[in-house]
């Protein structure tokens, strides 16, 4: 029988949980239900019937709350209970927040793989993002920015015309002569300087700048003054300079030694220092003089118009000047080409300093680093690829681990939680699982990412400050949003709308892996074994190359270099009677430094290119170079230094000589006999020997000395040469190193390039098996129920492991064979276009790197799903199939 | 039928001016307008109910509960001397509006 008070009253508790709606709002509505039923009772209707149609017209949960919502927050004000109201919500939320940050808790394999996952796509784009906020306001912090130009002309050569940002060196002086509107031009040249302090020189940039320099730029001093320029006898330098050379302490005061072309020696005193340059410099410098001292040194003459200086600012009264000023630059073009016949310029032009025109970046020998547009887009696809493959496997993980919380959801809607409601808990323990990735991830950034990225791109230093910066917060919490709903939305919906009843009985079915799942998995593991391949062959290869025989004993052989040839004579003499020295050459090329090419005609009328050395007499023994047939050079002969030619095995073998002993060359169209052949030899890194040519020099003009000493010598020979050279020549700097390390600095930049690919083979990985994980997860969740009866009837682990896991296994095996094929072919097609042009040596293509990247990635794809077998494993099918 | 659009233009002015006769419960305003209007104006409970509220918390309309032989109280509500001062703007504005379209269009036509 029909109750209408009963029916009325579950009518109203469905809005039990509604807040929109409060118990007075009930209250008229309940009334106005009954006055309604009342009226169409009294029309003939039943009761039941009267019910069902008042309360249609009522209208559901939905549209009351949306209804009512509207009005809420008025109604609120209106009855003076905001703060409670607040209150309410905060309480709300807070709980939210405590249960999210239990469930995190209690799933804590997931949950770190997730962070840790999440974290690194949000370091890479928290990269991205203070790369592209420096690279796009690079040099927009200068006080007078919107006033100082850069000049640039435009130039036709070989049919093309190109920009240069080079200047003919009184332009500027000119300019702010012939010009009112011109406030101060500054002139800035470039020069390389040997820089000696204490027992250390380097070889440095020096920039001269006309004196208004700090007047125009804004660059703070920290010590010292800025009218250091005017004093002829100072150098201001950089934070970044002063560092390398005096440590924290205050420089001024100090003395540095500069040498410009090996014979212009100044002493020059430190007469300040900036401050460290902010990270968006783009137009940065290491020592700073007067543009005068270029003339009083002899370097340049400052009012030639054929010779340029690399570059000039012009700093205007207002901005509009430029244009005037554009527009009347043509008188100095006429100038500039009657005196420099070979750089016919065509025009002049302006671009603003702090905001150049966006195709800077094309301006050639530019002083200022300029936004080029493939870096930004090339970053900014890096990070958008990173957070998408990120998403996609937090999506898969989250789906996977709801599996473990249907009974949850189930419960949280039987006891009137509305979906509203758990989609909300679903996202605010999502945003907080991506609030603690972000963490990690500004973390990673800080020590790690933002240090590689710094060590790659010397010319660009990025720094990571909380401090006065809005727009990073503010991307930051973007961020923090985005990647919240990006990833947590689909997962929060899909599992908040399943029903009650169907998790109860059990039957709720968790989503199959659409197809596009699996080809995304499989995607991302051939990028995973591409990546671990190539990085293997890389790492094996630096191994191969620099533990490739040579061609001779590199490790007793010390070489000098002597820089001014005078120097030969006086050395050797003084050197010869060490001990410990066996022999010592000077020479004027040496092996894996210097070279000559010659042009050798053969008799049959073609030519070919060879590598030429001019050695001193004792050289190849000297450096233990093996003699394969014939003598090496005797000093005592006359005839060696005029015809007598040793080369090397490849040039034997490039002529087709079964004798080579007696043949004749002609080289650059001199004649000489081959008195020797020598085994190949390793002439630079990586690149394989190449048909070479010795001749003899018999001196003194040599450029090195090569000493071979004994083999129980140690470094005191080393230390006696530097006695030595101190004493011979006080004012110069040795250089002097083993020939064991004459590759070490292509040796190590080519293991910087291999270590950064090994980062990226890392993060493929790591990525990719996170893929895996969510899907594994997601897989064993949903076949729980048929794996445990397998085990009732008495399946064994191991042949269950290989059941569940056999999808992914034939996922990852195509994903090999792909990355296999790709790698074999991309590499044979690369290695035959890089050898077209330069002869790489590298090991052969053996299956060696393959099997280990194999072995890699089959490891940690393994242990991404072990702990999916160990749940399988430890599962009692009793309690999986209870709830049958 | 009215257009949806000439229905929530009027909306507040046709509660004003149903409410200016004296204290009403929502279920009988709806009545009263569908009355009025020979069945032309139904509005739904969700509408009207939000509006009765909204005026309320504007100081239109006050709200207050009276008992009921029939039943449960019911909520009453009825114009404040503002919520009257803003129907005589309401009219006011209505009337001249007519006024024009009066203007223009002329006695109305006779048909047939």
């Amino acid at each position: 029988m029909f109750d209408l008070e009963k029916a009325l009253a579950s009518w109203r508790r469905q809005f039990a949980y509604t807040r929109t709606v409060s118990p007075a709002d009930l209250d008229e509505m309940e009334r106005h239900l009954r006055d309604q039923i009342a009226d169409l009772v009294a029309a003939g209707k039943t009761p039941k019937a009267a019910f069902r149609e008042a309360v249609a017209e009522m209208g559901g949960l939905v549209d009351a709350e949306s209804e009512f919502g509207k009005v809420y927050w008025q109604k609120v004000r209106h009855q003076r209970t905001v703060l409670r109201e607040l209150g309410a919500r905060w309480a709300m939320l807070r709980n939210y927040v405590k249960l999210a940050y239990r469930t995190l808790l209690r799933n804590k394999a997931p949950s770190a793989i997730n962070i840790v996952g999440l974290s690194i796509a949000l370091a890479c784009c928290v990269v991205v993002y203070i790369f592209l906020a420096a690279w796009h306001s690079m040099d927009s912090y200068h006080e007078n920015g919107d006033r100082i130009f850069l000049a640039q002309h435009d130039v036709e050569r070989e049919y093309q015309v190109e920009t240069w940002g080079r200047m003919p060196m009184p332009l500027g002086p000119a300019m702010a002569n012939d010009f009112p509107q011109v406030e101060r031009t500054v002139r800035v040249n470039w020069n390389q300087a040997t820089v000696q302090h204490g027992d250390q020189a380097l070889d440095e940039l020096i920039m001269f700048v006309d004196g208004d320099f700090f007047e125009m730029l804004t660059f703070p001093l920290k010590y010292g003054s800025p009218d250091a320029l005017a004093d002829p006898n100072a150098v201001i330098l950089s934070d970044r300079i002063a560092r390398k050379y005096f440590g924290d302490s205050n420089p001024v005061g100090e003395t540095l030694t500069l040498t410009f072309g090996r014979q212009y020696r100044e002493v020059v005193t430190v007469g300040g220092v900036t401050e460290a340059f902010p990270s968006n410099t783009g137009f940065r410098f290491g020592f700073l003089m007067g543009f005068d001292r270029q003339r009083d040194l002899g370097l340049a003459d400052l009012n030639d118009w054929s010779v340029m200086t690399s570059g000039l600012f012009v700093e205007v009264k207002e901005p509009e000047d430029i244009e005037t000023i554009t527009a009347q630059m043509d008188r100095y073009v006429a100038v500039q080409n009657a005196a420099n016949t070979d750089w016919p310029i065509r025009s002049f032009a302006f671009d603003n300093f702090a905001d150049p025109a966006p195709d800077a970046y094309l301006v050639r020998g530019r002083i200022a680093e300029s936004a080029h547009p493939a870096l930004s887009i090339m970053f900014i696809a890096t990070a958008l690829f990173m957070l998408a493959l990120s998403c996609f496997n937090y999506i898969n993980i989250a789906l996977g681990s709801a599996a473990q919380r249907l009974k949850e959801i189930g419960m949280r809607k039987v006891i009137g939680g509305n979906k509203q409601q758990l989609v909300l808990q679903f996202m605010t323990e999502n945003i907080l699982l991506c609030l603690f990735a972000l963490a990690l991830g500004i973390v990673l950034a800080k020590v790690f990412l933002i240090p590689l990225f710094n060590s790659i791109f010397v010319f660009f230093q990025l720094d990571l400050t909380f401090a006065d910066n809005l727009g990073l917060w503010a991307f930051l919490v973007g961020l923090l949003l985005f990647v919240g709903v990006a990833s947590g939305a689909y997962p929060a919906l899909y599992v908040a709308s399943f029903q009650p009843i169907t998790i109860f009985r059990g039957r709720q079915k968790l989503a199959d892996n659409a197809w596009f799942t699996k080809a995304f998995l499989t995607f991302q593991f051939v990028l995973a074994f591409i990546t671990v391949i190539l990085s293997v062959v890389l790492t094996m290869n630096s191994r191969y190359a620099i533990q490739q025989d040579w061609g001779y004993n590199p490790a007793h052989t010390l070489i000098v270099e002597l820089q001014e040839q005078s120097r030969y004579t006086l050395l050797r003499d003084a050197l010869a009677q060490h001990p410990d020295i066996v022999s010592l050459a000077g020479t004027v090329n040496h092996i894996g430094r210097s070279s000559s090419e010659a042009v050798q005609q053969n008799p049959d009328g073609g030519t070919q290119t060879v590598m030429r050395y001019y050695v001193g007499p004792h050289y190849l023994q000297t450096m233990g170079l093996r003699l394969q047939a014939g003598r090496f050079f005797d000093a005592a002969l006359a005839s060696d230094a005029t015809e007598a030619v040793v080369v090397n095995e490849r040039f034997v073998q490039a002529q087709g000589w079964t004798e080579a002993l007696g043949q004749s060359v002609r080289l650059d169209s001199t004649l000489y006999t081959v008195i020797g052949v020598v085994e190949d030899f390793t002439y630079f890194f990586l690149i394989e020997p190449q048909p070479a040519a010795f001749l003899a020099s018999n001196g003194p003009s040599y450029n090195y000395l090569a000493l071979h000493l004994r083999d129980d010598a140690g470094d005191e020979v080393k230390a006696f040469v530097e006695a030595t050279w101190a004493r011979l020549f006080p004012e110069a700097v040795l250089t002097q190193f083993y020939q064991k390390t004459v590759f070490d600095e292509s040796y190590r930049q080519y293991n910087n390039v291999v270590r950064a690919f090994s980062y990226i083979a890392a993060l493929a990985l790591l990525i990719a098996c996170m893929g895996l994980f969510g899907l594994a997860s997601q897989n064993i969740a949903r076949r729980m129920k048929e794996v445990s009866i397998r085990k009732v009837v008495g399946a064994s682990v191991s042949h269950l492991a290989f059941l569940v896991n056999r999808g992914f296994l034939g996922q990852l095996a195509l994903a090999a064979t792909l990355a296999t094929a790709l790698c074999v072919i991309g590499l044979s097609v690369l290695m035959s276009v890089v050898r077209a042009h330069v002869p790489l040596a590298h090991m052969p293509l053996t299956p060696v790197p393959f099997t280990l990247a194999y072995v890699l990635v089959f490891a940690t794809a393994a242990l991404a799903v072990g702990a999916q077998i160990y749940k399988l494993i430890d599962a009692n099918p009793a309690d999986v199939l209870r709830s049958e | 039928m009215f257009s949806k659009r000439l229905l929530a233009a009027s909306l507040e002015p046709l509660m004003l001016s149903l409410l200016a006769d004296g204290p009403q419960y929502g279920y009988q305003i709806i009545k009263r307008a569908r009355h009025l209007s020979n069945d032309q104006i139904r509005w739904s409970n969700s509408k009207l109910y939000p509006l009765l509220h909204r005026l309320e918390g504007n100081g239109l309309v006050e709200a207050f509960w009276q008992p009921s032989d029939s039943g449960p109280a019911r909520k009453y509500y009825r114009l404040t001397p503002k919520g009257h001062t803003a129907l005589a703007a309401t009219k006011k504005e209505w009337l001249s509006m007519n006024a024009i379209f009066a203007q223009l269009w002329g006695p109305e036509p006779a048909f047939g």
